[in-house]
């Protein structure tokens, strides 16, 4: 690894990535709206900033194909004019070991898509914490905390997302608003609005957590989603609307989830959504119905093989449709 | 924070000498406020136990061998005179499924109770429960080699789970919003895997002084009010884990090793309020290894007088702040 003991803008890393075929990693400190270009491969030797919107917006971007190894360190940005910290461009630029804190939006993974990062944490961002606004991308041990709007906002589609947290942001913890994503090992935990919330449609999310939000821990406003072996506990806050999981999409799947102490129900199916699948999920300990359909006898959802304590199905307890 | 056992409360059998079913098969059957169920019993409620209150020590007493369904009915306590114990488990070898307890688990000023507490030989297993809203600890676990899983310890007001036995095995366990500590740990040898503590107003999962060996994977230990993990006695160990966005004070921590000869390998401690993982002065012979700590106020942290680490390993972490006794960036810390 070569070490660049000076303040690397962005020239000299071009030449850098100029002079070699395969660039090797340099050792760089990043200028406050640096473009790390294709192919380069930079790690960082410090914290960059505090960056202001007028010095460079984003403060940071990565081209396609470089990489960037943040090293353990993070940029900071000006609380008083806030760029967006990290953006990604083009296609599979590679982000890792770093955070971004007090930008608009922590890292907004951006192109062509598939990019991959690994080990990011955005934090007290004015608007959401990671944006992922293109497809075919990879997050893994992602950590979104202290936003001002959303965690994690995944708007592109077929993104994989592993690992990851989205703790105490101003509204939701994670949302997928496009479609045919994977959500894996995920947590949603003690966010202002819901823990999870499922917009687009083809979503699958499996091992996820969604606890102490202050709405639902998982909501599925779309279809042919997939929510699979997760936790969701003491969501919700006293809203007639609060569950562990709520339903207002068609043909979505929840199965073998646990569902204990939400505020105020377990799992509940809206008036209106059809052909969902409810089975062998755990709901226990809510203060009204575990399971609720707002359909009367279930209209075309199914509901099998679930253990609960109390159900209901438009507004008639104990509903034979619920099983 | 209570800490008296319950050498106590009834050793149920003895106390009662009440049998109210009796072996199998499985037996529907509602249950008034103070009644025994078992040994030998194997049961079905039909309906919640309610509303009981301190003129019984347990609202519901268990003696094993006996099988419970709850049948998703509840024992429900009253709030401002709850019984020592919502559900006692005593004998050995109690199956306990399918329910929980409400406002339960109070004190006489002697004796702390719980919403649902386990006594006598252990080897209970309990599944798919919920204590929430007791007004001291959710599970008091006090026998060995118990197995719980599939359960959660919410809104109580002193620790959610707290285990002051042996050999016992946790699995998918939360533990939401507890006043004090989310888990709370002094005995030897217990394994916990998947559990989840959040919004608790102490430590998400504290090791005392008297809990060694104890092993923890896969928790996650998010927004507690103090430190992520605290592990004060010796020989435990975190692996797997994540710790992220704990502590609103100076000195709270994703993780505070106080303890000496504990082991943190392949967590994650992120955003926490002050350090992600610290070795308190004091604690040595603790291995910091293959960690990833970021955005923490200083990520790893030694206080070892010195600045050289005493005793303690730190090698092949991921971060971008350490000190050492005040030394920024000292090498003892890798």
């Amino acid at each position: 690894m070569r070490h660049l003991p000076w303040r690397a803008g962005v020239g000299s890393l071009l030449a850098l990535a100029l002079l070699c075929g395969r660039p090797a990693a340099v050792l760089a400190q990043l200028a406050c709206g640096a473009i790390v270009p294709a192919g380069a491969k930079v790690t960082l030797t410090g914290d960059i900033g505090p960056c202001a919107a007028s010095a460079g917006n984003p403060a940071i971007t990565l081209s396609g194909g470089a990489k960037l190894d943040m090293g353990g360190h993070k940029v900071v940005c000006d609380d008083g004019d806030r760029p967006v910290g990290i953006q990604m461009e083009g296609k599979g630029a590679k982000l890792s070991r770093g955070g971004a804190q007090h930008c608009s939006v922590g890292l907004v993974v951006a192109g062509e898509g598939k990019h991959k990062v690994e080990d990011f944490v955005a934090t007290d961002s004015s608007a959401d914490g990671v944006v992922v606004a293109s497809d075919k991308n990879k997050l893994r041990f992602v950590a979104a905390t202290h936003n001002g709007d959303d965690g994690i906002d995944v708007d592109g589609t077929a993104n994989k997302i592993e690992d990851s947290q989205a703790v105490d942001n101003f509204e939701d913890g994670i949302v997928a608003d496009g479609g045919g994503n994977k959500l894996t090992r995920v947590a949603g935990v003690g966010n202002g609005d819901g823990g999870i919330d499922l917009n687009g449609s083809g979503n699958k999310v499996k091992g996820c957590t969604g606890t102490g939000n202050a709405e639902d821990g998982v909501n599925i406003d779309g279809d042919d989603n997939k929510v699979e072996r997760c936790l969701f506990s003491h969501n919700g806050t006293g809203d007639d609307d609060d569950a562990g999981v709520e339903v207002e999409g068609d043909d979505n799947l929840v199965g073998k989830s646990i569902l204990l102490d939400n505020d105020v129900r377990g799992l509940l199916v809206q008036p209106g959504a059809g052909a969902n699948v409810r089975k062998q999920n755990l709901a226990l300990g809510h203060g009204e119905d575990d399971l609720e359909d707002g359909n009367a006898g279930c209209g075309s959802n199914q509901w099998t093989k679930n253990r609960f304590g109390t159900s209901a199905a438009g507004g008639v307890d104990d509903p034979a449709c619920i099983e | 924070m209570p800490t008296t056992r319950i050498p106590l409360l009834l050793t149920a059998a003895a106390a009662f000498g009440v049998v109210l079913a009796s072996a199998a098969p499985v037996r529907a059957q509602a249950f008034a406020c103070g009644d025994t169920i078992g040994p030998g019993a194997k049961v079905a409620l039909t309906a919640d136990v309610a509303t009981c209150t301190s003129a019984t020590d347990a609202a519901l007493t268990i003696v094993g061998p006996s099988k419970v369904d709850m049948a998703g009915f509840r024992v429900l306590c009253d709030p401002n005179d709850p019984p020592l114990a919502g559900i006692l488990v005593d004998g050995k070898g109690v199956k306990l499924s399918g329910g929980g307890t409400v406002d339960c688990g109070g004190d006489d000023g002697v004796t702390f109770g719980a919403g649902i507490v386990l006594i006598g030989d252990g080897s209970h297993k309990l599944d798919d429960l919920v204590v929430e809203s007791s007004a001291l600890d959710g599970f008091r676990i006090e026998s060995d080699k118990n197995k719980l899983r599939r359960a959660a310890a919410n809104d109580n007001a002193d620790d959610g789970v707290e285990i002051n036995s042996s050999g016992n095995k946790l699995d998918q366990v939360a533990a939401i919003a507890n006043q004090d500590d989310g888990f709370r740990i002094d005995g030897d040898g217990n394994k916990l895997g998947s559990v989840v503590a959040s919004g608790n107003g102490s430590d998400g999962f504290v090791v005392e002084s008297g809990g060694a060996g104890n092993k923890i994977k896969a928790a996650l230990f998010a927004d507690n009010g103090d430190d992520g993990v605290a592990l004060v006695g010796p020989g435990n160990e975190i692996a797997k884990s994540v710790a992220v966005a704990n502590g609103d004070l100076p000195e709270d921590a994703g993780i505070d090793l106080q303890g000496d000869g504990n082991r943190v390998k392949q967590t994650r401690s992120l955003d926490n309020h002050f350090s992600g993982v610290r070795a308190d002065a004091g604690a040595s012979g603790n291995t910091v290894q293959k960690n990833v700590a970021l955005l923490n106020e200083v990520d790893l942290v030694d206080r070892s007088p010195g600045g050289t680490c005493d005793g303690n390993t730190w090698k092949k972490n991921v971060f971008g702040t350490s000190d050492a006794d005040g030394n920024a960036g000292a090498p003892c810390i890798q």
